[in-house]
């Protein structure tokens, strides 16, 4: 296992991935303790991928998906959420905090709401 | 021009709406081979390019094949033919109905469409009401709910036409957008020529003493005969074509365009093919033919992206270890995915020229036999198993 | 196919406390394809147990397996050397496959991580509904198709009762159809009203579970 131990993005590349490529033509980083992996949609992301996370110790994982309606394979933001409900119902089960996990949706033009979150985090 | 070297590549239409033809010309001047498919008894324009088949009574049975190699399944009599296409135009236009639960009130003597206002000027059939004595029109835009464009357009036309025969034309509107140059030089033509625009948010309408009243803002408004616009709906082909081609329809109940970043008009959720005009848009003539011409110019871009080397991941199946659930095959936005047999093997199989690369497959597979090639997450988070399956 | 789903993970730590060499076995058949136990949920359960019992002072080892048909012996042969390993193990198999496994493996711990519902299909994407009881003397040819003793929550064979409203079954009226109703549609459909004139007799459940528990014998593939 290698990563940052805080937070673990798992980010569409479409939208969040090109949030982020936006924040950092402007010379900002994310922080050291921040591990940013892009996927080709929201639609992609796992359970296991998010449950892998938490096992290699991720404090916090976030999931960042296109709005709704603005997703090129259609519902796969639907799905990174439903996944995100799923793990989060698990949790709970196993006696973890459901806020772990997060789903929140993005547009790329959003770089300077996804420095916030990352300074509020 | 020739969009490719060597053999030209063939684009399916489908619809015998203007829109189809505008698209059947453009395709056909870009050098593609044209293959048309009406779907409906349809008027066959007089000349076309010699590289367009019209095939005027084909009934589609089926669309095999994917983006680049499609194949339009044709019944024509008791065989089954298979027209060859590296994309699909779609272009069914729309439907029109008068709709009379909207207004309350059914066609008569003193209610008409525009289009049948327009067959009367046409026959004469007002020449009496028009000459005896200043005859009096009301047309009446957004009753009942806000009218579609393109009828809305034609109610103008209609409206200045008979403005344009001596009448006194008023046309009550709730929200016109006047958004294009045509539109406004329509609309500034129409109140030089004297017809009385009259923006209302609500109105009452009367029948008596042999006229039509209507309450507005201004005060109450005597015509002759009120003109209604008809409402467009999807054309009825929509549900059943888009269920052979396993295409998304919205709630509306028209083609779902998936073209969120404003790239690619008029795709579907599947790759290769496309939806052009009123059938996935609420326009007037003028609007739908240009919006054909932006995706004519989209679908020309997609088939010259097919000659450079594929980028980006595709899910990729181990197809001796898929238990042919068919979650993939039901959960793909693009009907990428299909069991079939290939190899010997029946199992799950994703054409990669037909994938996007999205991955909810790979995520929702229960025994993870698919994989998106080209997609590196790193080793830590990778979602295989930590043991090894016994088959 | 056979429908599942998992137990509740409460159930599941209760049942494994104490262990710290665990297999998960899953089955790639009926509950894979009820997405309840294939390999996928097997990596998930585990995960989950490894994140649920992190705070354990003893580490907890957890082998990941899954097998083609877990009711079948020779497919469950290779788990052998890993059961011999562990202190116990959670079949993600339906009771079948779990009972197979305690048989097979009379001295290993066996748990079941899965409620093994019904025979059934899928409705929808992510919904399955039970269709067959298994009642072993099947009717279906009667009623058009459609089984009154699984789909009407009575199993009444002279229906319907007074319980059906536009369709609906009183008792989950939002998600149960009157199979009654379903019945008669179907046979009106068919031309086939003038089965429902007959009366049923009263079903002789001997040949379902009630006769005790059953088995089926071909004679032609016994030496």
């Amino acid at each position: 296992m290698s990563m940052a131990q805080r937070l673990l993005v798992l980010a569409c590349s479409r939208s969040a991935g090109e949030a982020l490529a936006a924040l950092e033509a402007t010379g900002q980083t994310l922080p050291p303790d921040v591990t940013w992996v892009n996927l080709p949609c929201g639609g992609s992301v796992d359970v296991l991928h998010i449950l892998r996370a938490l096992e290699a110790g991720a404090e916090k994982v976030w999931v960042l998906a296109c709005y709704e309606g603005a997703c090129e394979s259609l519902e796969g933001n639907r799905w990174a959420e439903k996944r995100v409900q799923w793990v989060q119902a698990l949790l709970q089960e196993i006696g973890l905090g459901p806020e772990r996990v997060v789903f929140r949706a993005i547009s790329p033009t959003m770089a300077a709401d996804l420095k916030a979150w990352l300074e509020e985090e | 021009m020739n969009p490719m070297p060597g053999r030209p590549r063939g684009v399916i239409v489908l619809g015998a709406a203007p829109e189809a033809l505008c698209a059947v010309r453009e395709l056909a001047a870009l050098g593609y081979a044209v293959a048309w498919l009406p779907l409906e008894e349809a008027q066959a324009p007089a000349a076309l390019p010699p590289n367009v088949a019209i095939y005027p009574a084909a009934e589609l049975v089926g669309l095999g094949g994917y983006a680049g190699a499609f194949c339009a399944q044709v019944r024509r009599g008791e065989a089954i033919e298979c027209l060859p296409g590296a994309a699909v135009l779609i272009a069914l236009g729309n439907a029109r109905c008068y709709p009379q639960e909207r207004y309350g009130l059914p066609l008569g003597p003193r209610v008409l469409t525009p289009p049948q206002a327009r067959q009367r000027l046409k026959d004469r059939t007002l020449e009496a009401l028009l000459s005896h004595r200043k005859a009096h029109f009301l047309v009446m835009l957004d009753w009942g709910g806000e009218t579609s464009r393109e009828t809305a357009v034609e109610a103008l036309h209609t409206a200045r036409a008979l403005r344009q025969n001596h009448a006194e034309v008023t046309l009550f509107y709730r929200d016109l957008k006047v958004d294009s140059a045509p539109l406004e030089r329509l609309t500034r033509r129409m109140r030089e020529e004297g017809v009385v625009f009259c923006r209302y948010i609500e109105v009452e309408v009367r029948f008596e003493e042999g006229g039509v009243h209507i309450a507005a803002p201004d005060g109450l408004v005597r015509g002759d005969m009120l003109i209604l616009p008809e409402a467009v709906q999807p054309h009825p082909a929509t549900l059943p074509l888009a269920a052979l081609l396993k295409l998304r329809v919205g709630k509306d109940g028209y083609f779902q365009e998936v073209n969120v970043r404003q790239v690619r008009p008029g795709l579907t959720n599947r790759k290769g093919i496309y939806v052009a005009g009123r059938c996935h848009m609420d326009a007037d003539r003028e609007a739908a033919l240009e919006d054909v011409s932006h995706v004519v110019a989209s679908l020309d871009a997609f088939l010259h992206s097919l000659d450079e080397p594929p980028s980006g991941p595709t899910a990729e199946v181990e197809r001796d270890r898929c238990i042919r659930c068919l979650t993939c095959v039901r959960t793909c936005p693009h009907a990428a995915a299909e069991v079939v047999e290939r190899e010997g093997i029946t199992a799950a199989y994703v054409e990669k020229a037909a994938c996007w690369g999205c991955g909810i497959c790979a995520a929702h597979c229960p025994v993870q036999a698919i994989a998106l090639k080209g997609q590196a997450v790193p080793s830590w988070l990778a979602p295989t198993a930590q043991g090894v399956s016994i088959r | 196919m056979i429908v599942a789903e998992r137990k509740p993970m409460v159930e599941i730590l209760a049942s494994i406390q104490g262990v710290s060499r665990l297999l998960v076995v899953g089955c790639e058949t009926c509950v894979a394809v009820c997405l309840a136990g294939g390999a996928k949920e097997v990596a998930v359960l585990s995960a989950a147990l490894r994140l649920a019992l992190r705070e354990r002072t003893s580490a907890v080892e957890i082998l990941e397996r899954s097998v083609e048909r877990q009711c079948e012996e020779e497919f469950n042969a290779p788990l052998a050397e890993d059961i011999a390993k562990v202190e116990a193990v959670l079949s993600m198999a339906c009771g079948v496959g779990v009972q197979t496994l305690a048989e097979q493996f009379p001295d290993a711990i066996i748990y079941p991580a899965l409620n093994t519902q019904f025979m059934g299909r899928p409705e929808a994407p992510g919904i399955w509904a039970e269709r067959c009881l298994g009642c072993g003397d099947c009717v279906l040819g009667r009623f058009g198709g459609i089984c009154p003793i699984t789909r009407c929550s009575k199993s009444l064979l002279n229906g319907p009762c007074g319980g059906s409203s536009n369709g609906r079954c009183e008792v989950d009226p939002e998600h149960l159809e009157c199979a009654w109703q379903l019945i008669y549609d179907r046979l009106a459909r068919l031309g086939q009203l003038e089965r429902l004139y007959a009366i049923e007799p009263p079903k002789d459940w001997r040949s379902a579970h009630d006769g005790g528990p059953r088995r089926t014998t071909r004679e032609d593939l016994r030496l």
